[in-house]
């Protein structure tokens, strides 16, 4: 099984701040389940790029302020 | 968990379970190379079986889930879903050929039907797994 991808994101930290937002009320906004939000905050899996748009437009940001690459 | 990891385990404990029993009674005949076709019989019990068994598992399965049960497939879930299933693909493939084979040794049809039965069986039961692994380590 392939390793996680060299992608960090700050997910957790945009929720925070953004009044805690949960993980399904994020996951509600951009019509993925809980468990892709979880699987994605834990690098676990990277989102497409249409994914990380939307991610991003949720909490009023650039992409590159929600995922970076560490490669 | 997610509905669909629900159903994915689901089909990977019945599946081989009920299948595993109908290979255990036909077993000794299909050693023995006695296998009759009375034995259609029991293959039409294990699908009655196993149809009343997905359904009542899927009826339960969907009170517990709710609306995540009506609720379409992310993109996570498509990808394990197409992984899970290009594996179960390429294994049918291969346990195909090694049935295949089996006419050459002069197998009955019966004994060809039932190859081809099993193929199925553990092929369908490593894409559940397969979908089981996708979603405990993700995709």
């Amino acid at each position: 099984m392939a390793g996680p991808p060299p992608i960090r994101n700050t997910i957790r930290r945009l929720r925070f701040d953004h009044d805690e937002m949960t993980q399904q009320a994020l996951a509600d906004a951009i019509g993925m389940t809980r468990q892709t939000i979880v699987a994605i905050e834990q690098g676990k899996y990277s989102p497409s790029l249409e994914a990380a748009f939307r991610i991003s437009r949720v909490f009023g940001v650039g992409v590159e302020e929600v995922f970076q690459w560490e490669g | 968990m997610p509905f669909r990891e629900r159903t994915a385990w689901t089909s990977l404990i019945v599946t081989p379970l009920i299948w595993g029993g109908y290979f255990w009674k036909l077993w000794p005949d299909l050693r023995d190379g006695s296998l009759q076709p009375g034995s259609v019989g029991l293959f039409a019990g294990t699908v009655v079986l196993l149809m009343i068994a997905q359904i009542v598992m899927a009826i339960v399965l969907a009170i517990f889930a709710g609306k995540s049960a009506e609720a379409p497939m992310d993109e996570r879930e498509q990808l394990i879903d197409l992984k899970a299933a290009r594996v179960g693909y390429y294994l049918l493939g291969s346990l195909l050929f090694f049935v295949s084979a089996l006419w050459i040794t002069g197998a009955s049809a019966l004994v060809m039907a039932n190859g081809i039965l099993a193929a199925m069986v553990i092929a369908e039961t490593l894409r559940a797994g397969k979908i089981v692994a996708g979603y405990r380590w993700s995709a």
